[in-house]
């Protein structure tokens, strides 16, 4: 196990060393740079600034520093945009932000998601399966950017809630919502499949005819193998929730990590992006170990073989 | 069925596993929603709570680039440095384009108006007591221009002597015309005869540095200075940077070292960064703000339906227009040029598309300032006229009825509005002229470079003015101009707008102006559409004594917020 | 030996045939698939549907009439040949693009899961850098880079075919787009199809299928694909809306459907900005997309119990 997760770890690092190293190659090939305003600038003003933050270097070279930065001096660069902010003190302050958001919707999504799919599997093809799968199509049909100012419009009329924004502990129930819903959507159409494809297994049909006497262990290990594609979605899902999603955020002014995302890249805030695909790489890499344990957890023949 | 055997016999241990869910479930939400009522509160709103602590909400576009006003360069980034430092003179909250004395009590101007000396009040301090002095403005302006710094706005403090040369390394700091005469008096030498510099002054650029503070933060050429956060903000103006919270609000408070701090009328300012008009209208709705910063064409009808006491439309000194690509085929002729343009139904385009926010315009340079918008001579009063007028030109250009006639691509950003506008004038086109262009929406880097390198057709463009002047319209189509990105020069109209920059009389200059703006005009590297208009949301109930400004820059500390 | 395989298969999609028919959800579900795409594709042909692109600016959002049953949209055009033209686009791009992302995904997930180890091991961590890269910046990287030979490719074909550019340019100018997609939509699946490959090689039978001496080919696509076909299914019918969703966000940047044309994602999006003052713009495309999505589903579900060979012996 210790050996398992220790080469997971090393992986992980290989995984974000080349991603940072594709996404610093691949910002710079945008058009445009960090400095075009509504006016243009002069050139020579262009060329103090390049200087200034190292931009008039190659590529290579540029390169080199960036890591030098970051392995000795801790340092994630400054914004190129926000002049005076460190790309550090930006993510610190969004992603207890997002990290939050994520967290309650994923909640929301896990709660309502996982017994709605378990629920449906077992009424299969009745009434409770075909008003419950209705649901979760059109939770998955219409899109955040529907959703997000409908509820805004609705719910966010009644006392406490607020339409939008982000200055009290109750801004967070619209947002929140929103994300929980769809991801629950997705939550439910997953476990039901999952679910579906292991009571049709034979290894439950033979302990079924075994006799009764097991039914309790056969269903424990029914659910379990039938999370295993919830559970696959919910890794990377959670990643992403917890980085921040652009429309949510942009429908509830919520101050995360997907507006800064989007706006770094427009605004081509090099190190600002690079923070960013390095934070939410790192967060993927846990999420898909995490997951992949949790699989291991739920298959007794993976933990067996040991690998994942 | 045997299936539902499966599915039946277990369903018992099911509701047990799902009973557990369930529970977790339930106490979820019941935390939840003892979230919700605790927080439910006496259902104020956020504009009724702040407006009994006296503090304004203020919708303000976007997240400000930096509170340094030399690293600055956003219309919503002005607005917050305006209220945290004072320059030499500050806008008159009475009437629009009235300055009255900020830091400086007094000032006087040769008769040429090319030197200009200015008197400090005494009384002036910064925000942590330290007196503002003469060498402050010095500081800042030598900060702000010097090579070493790369202030992105130095062109703003060229019309001193000099600064040009040092902004590009050519001379030294000395050999610039400004100097403190001593600790109160700051003397300006000026290019030329400068009528408009107390106009110029209102800008952020011409304001002055906390000197000490920037000092002991890093010093002059230090770019990642902390001297500017809002945690340890010293400052000159009615208020102080306070708290910032990115995406946000950032938020400033009366400032008690203020020689006018009895005038100023609020407690304090939350300026909230909401790009998205929509989202910013439904905020305004919901109660979250007290003055918004614009509501979408779309919204107008909605905005005026649900708060017809609170829609605002006022003028503003911006421009909405197409440039042209004059350096490429087949619009380096200037017949094609004219007929695009000609077949626009600007009318249409404003009452329809943007739902009246504007006025329909053949001209470049807004009115206001003492000056008059006119469109070039020679435009027939009736659109149809124009239309007949247009496809005759298009076909002594070669392309009757559009034949022959290149796909061109029409450059926009991916905002909404720009986008039904080139939809429009798309179809119009294809009606009227039979011309096909395609359009192209970018995001707004490569839509931004993509039009200063001249990689483009048509582009849709605005414009908005620095200053209250028609030279900061009017000197965009220079010769190699920055911002001309069109390709057209011509030497009469470069050789108008720099006799005007040195003429000291205001009637001259303006008829100047006019003059060199006409020719372009003839010309058409560009297709004026119209001058806009600012829509927007202010609460009849709260805001008292706001006015409108064309440049959108009505002195804050003089709206008041009521309960 | 050839003879009985060909049998097997034979009888095996038959079987299915006949499940699928017995499914009366599923098959309703398909005859308004067919409608849907006969009314997208056959419908504009006929003189009462407007010209989409066809702007009236006296008459702009107009609620329903018998002139325009949908209304029309901020410019004057009339909803209902938008929504159907829109449906053009979107039907091909939840088809060509979910096709890509399908195919690529299936074949990697199949191919880590099966070989496992090292293999594996590199090949899921690809995936996560893939993952991870800004989508965005991809995008507009592409779209640049692209931009020129898609030109040059919408110009051939006219050329060569000597159809007019309007009917040619909007689908050809697709083709970045169904890439784009393609090129990414496929890592969740492969990350699913792996796991369950996984879950599936450990099976009994599998194993039995080793030790008699079949091929790891014949294995892996006639013992364990077919097992993920109810998975793979479901998740397809999952990503669909994403996949049309996602090109109407590239649409805004540059790449995907150009203006006027539209989509029913961009249709959307336009409405969702509108809807407090002509809720129609976002109720009629809605509508359209989420019942062909809903039907999508259904029928994904009917296919699923039809060809899932396990369920057959019930």
């Amino acid at each position: 196990m210790t050996k398992l997760l220790l080469r997971r770890l090393g992986q992980g690092v290989l995984v974000i060393f080349v991603l940072e190293t594709i996404t610093f190659f691949l910002v710079r090939m945008l058009p445009g740079n960090p400095f075009l305003g509504e006016r243009k600038l002069p050139r020579h003003i262009m060329e103090q600034l390049n200087a200034l933050y190292g931009l008039d270097q190659s590529a290579v070279v540029q390169y080199m520093n960036y890591w030098k930065g970051i392995l000795l001096h801790g340092d994630f660069g400054p914004s190129l945009v926000r002049e005076g902010l460190q790309v550090s003190r930006i993510i610190a302050e969004a992603f207890p932000v997002s990290l939050t958001l994520g967290i309650v919707g994923m909640l929301i999504a896990i709660c309502i998601g996982i017994p709605a799919g378990m629920l449906s599997a077992c009424y299969r093809n009745k009434w409770p399966d075909a008003v419950l799968m209705l649901l979760a199509m059109l939770g998955i049909c219409i899109p955040a950017f529907v959703i997000g100012p409908v509820f805004g419009k609705t719910l966010g009329q009644l006392p406490g809630l607020s339409v939008a924004g982000w200055d009290s502990a109750m801004c967070i129930v619209l947002p929140a919502l929103t994300l929980g819903l769809i991801n629950a959507a997705y939550l439910a159409r997953l476990t039901r499949g999952g679910m579906l494809e292991v009571l049709s297994q034979e290894y439950i049909r033979t302990a079924k005819a075994k006799g009764a006497g097991g039914m309790r262990i056969m269903f424990v290990h029914a659910l379990r193998s039938g999370l295993l594609p919830a559970v696959s979605y919910l890794g990377p899902a959670f990643a992403a929730l917890i980085t921040g999603s652009f429309v949510v955020e942009t429908c509830f002014q919520v101050p995360g990590m997907g507006l800064h995302f989007v706006n770094a890249t427009t605004d081509r805030d090099y190190f600002l992006i690079q923070g960013l695909v390095l934070c939410y790489g790192v967060l993927i890499v846990v999420a898909n170990l995490v997951v992949d344990l949790v699989l291991i957890a739920l298959n007794p023949r993976l933990r067996a073989q040991g690998t994942a | 069925m045997s299936r539902c055997r499966i599915v039946g016999l277990p369903t018992r241990v099911f509701y047990d596993k799902l009973g557990a869910v369930m529970r977790i479930l339930t106490v979820f939400l019941c935390i939840l929603s003892s979230f919700l009522l605790m927080n439910c509160g006496d259902g104020k709103n956020s504009a009724q709570s702040f407006a009994e602590q006296k503090i304004l909400l203020l919708g303000n576009n976007s997240e400000p680039q930096s509170l340094d006003p030399h690293k600055a360069t956003a219309v919503a980034d002005g607005k917050i440095i305006s209220c945290l430092l004072e320059g030499m003179v500050r806008p008159d909250p009475e009437q629009d384009g009235n300055v009255l004395p900020g830091m400086a009590a007094r000032w006087e101007h040769n008769e040429a108006a090319d030197e200009w000396t200015f008197y400090l009040r005494e009384e002036a301090c910064w925000s942590d007591g330290t007196p503002v002095t003469a060498e402050d403005f010095v500081y800042a302006y030598q900060r702000l221009l010097h090579p070493q710094f790369g202030g992105r706005y130095a062109e703003m403090l060229y019309p001193i002597q000099g600064a040009e040369a040092f902004n590009k390394g050519h001379a030294e700091w000395e050999a610039v015309g400004v100097q403190a005469m001593d600790a109160h008096t700051l003397r300006l030498q000026l290019n030329g005869p400068t009528p408009h510099l107390l106009q110029l002054m209102l800008h952020f650029t011409w304001f002055p540095l906390p000197r000490h503070h920037v000092e002991a933060n890093g010093g002059m050429f230090d770019r990642r200075s902390h001297w500017a956060a809002a945690e340890h903000w010293v400052g000159n103006g009615a208020y102080i940077a306070d708290e910032h919270r990115l995406n946000n609000y950032l938020s400033v408070r009366k400032n008690p070292h203020y020689y006018r701090v009895a005038e100023v009328k609020n407690e304090g300012i939350r300026f909230l960064p909401i790009v998205n008009g929509y989202t910013e209208t439904r905020m305004y709705l919901g109660g979250k703000l007290h003055i918004s910063n614009n509501v979408p064409p779309e919204m107008i009808a909605y905005a005026k339906q649900e708060a017809p006491q609170d829609f605002c439309r006022e003028p503003y000194y911006c421009t909405i227009f197409y440039r042209l690509n004059t350096t490429r085929k087949p619009l380096n002729d200037v017949r094609v040029r004219k007929a695009l343009s000609l077949a626009i139904d600007r009318e249409t385009l404003v009452s329809k598309v943007v739902r009246g926010a504007g006025t329909p315009t053949f001209s470049f340079t807004p009115s206001g300032a003492g000056y008059k918008a006119t469109g070039p001579s020679g435009i027939a009063p009736t659109q149809a006229e124009r239309e007949n007028e247009a496809r005759q030109l298009l076909a002594e250009a070669g392309y009757a009825e559009g034949k022959g006639f290149p796909t061109l691509v029409l450059m926009t950003t991916s905002r909404d509005v720009q986008r039904i506008m080139a939809e429009t004038i798309q179809a119009m086109w294809a009606e009227k002229l039979g011309v096909h262009v395609e359009i192209r929406s970018c995001e707004w880097t490569a839509y931004k470079a993509a039009q200063q390198s001249m990689d483009y057709d048509i582009s849709s463009s605005s414009w908005s003015g620095d200053y209250l002047d028609a030279a900061t319209f009017v000197e965009l189509w220079r010769s190699g101009g920055g911002n001309n990105c069109t390709g057209w020069s011509h030497e009469d109209f470069d050789r108008a707008t720099e006799t005007a920059a040195t003429t000291g009389d205001a009637q001259q200059r303006s008829s100047l102006l006019q003059q060199a703006e006409q020719l372009m005009l003839s010309c058409h590297p560009i297709i004026p559409l119209y001058h806009s208009e600012r829509t927007y949301l202010r609460s009849s109930a709260h805001i008292r004594g706001r006015q409108p400004r064309l440049l959108d820059n009505f002195p804050l500390d003089a709206i008041e917020v009521v309960p | 030996m050839k003879k009985i395989q060909f049998q097997q298969g034979n009888s095996l999609w038959k079987d299915a045939r006949q499940r699928l028919y017995r499914n009366k959800a599923a098959m309703a579900a398909l005859f308004f698939l067919v409608f849907m795409v006969l009314a997208c594709f056959l419908l504009p042909l006929f003189p009462f549907i407007e010209n989409p692109n066809a702007t009236n600016l006296d008459n702009i959002a107009a609620p329903c009439s018998w002139e325009h049953p949908f209304g029309t949209d901020q410019l004057g055009r009339d909803l209902l040949a938008r929504v159907l033209y829109g449906g053009r686009i979107s039907l091909l791009v939840g088809l060509v693009a979910t096709l890509v992302a399908l195919m690529i995904g299936l074949l990697y997930g199949l191919i880590s899961g099966y070989i496992g180890g090292k293999t594996d091991a590199l090949m899921m961590r690809t995936v996560d850098v893939l993952f991870a890269l800004p989508f965005i910046v991809l995008v507009i990287v592409f779209s640049l880079s692209i931009e020129e030979p898609s030109r040059e490719l919408t110009e051939s074909v006219i050329t060569w075919t000597g159809w007019s550019r309007e009917s040619v340019a909007p689908i050809l100018g697709l083709v970045p787009l169904f890439i784009a997609i393609g090129a990414l939509g496929w890592l969740t699946l492969a990350r699913i199809v792996r796991t369950q490959t996984m879950e599936i090689k450990s099976l009994e039978y599998v194993q039995a299928a080793r030790s008699l001496g079949l091929g790891h080919l014949r294995i892996l696509f006639k013992h364990i694909a077919p097992n993920l076909l109810g998975t793979v299914v479901v998740y397809t019918t999952l990503a669909v809306p994403g996949i049309m969703l996602t090109e109407s966000t590239l649409s805004f940047i540059g790449l995907g459907v150009k203006a006027p044309n539209s989509s029913w994602g961009t249709l959307i999006k336009e409405g969702a900005d509108r809807m407090e003052v002509s809720p129609e713009l976002l109720i009629f495309p809605s509508l359209f997309f989420c019942l062909t999505l809903l039907a999508l589903n259904f029928l994904g579900d009917g296919l699923r119990d039809a060809i899932d060979p396990k369920t057959a012996k019930d």
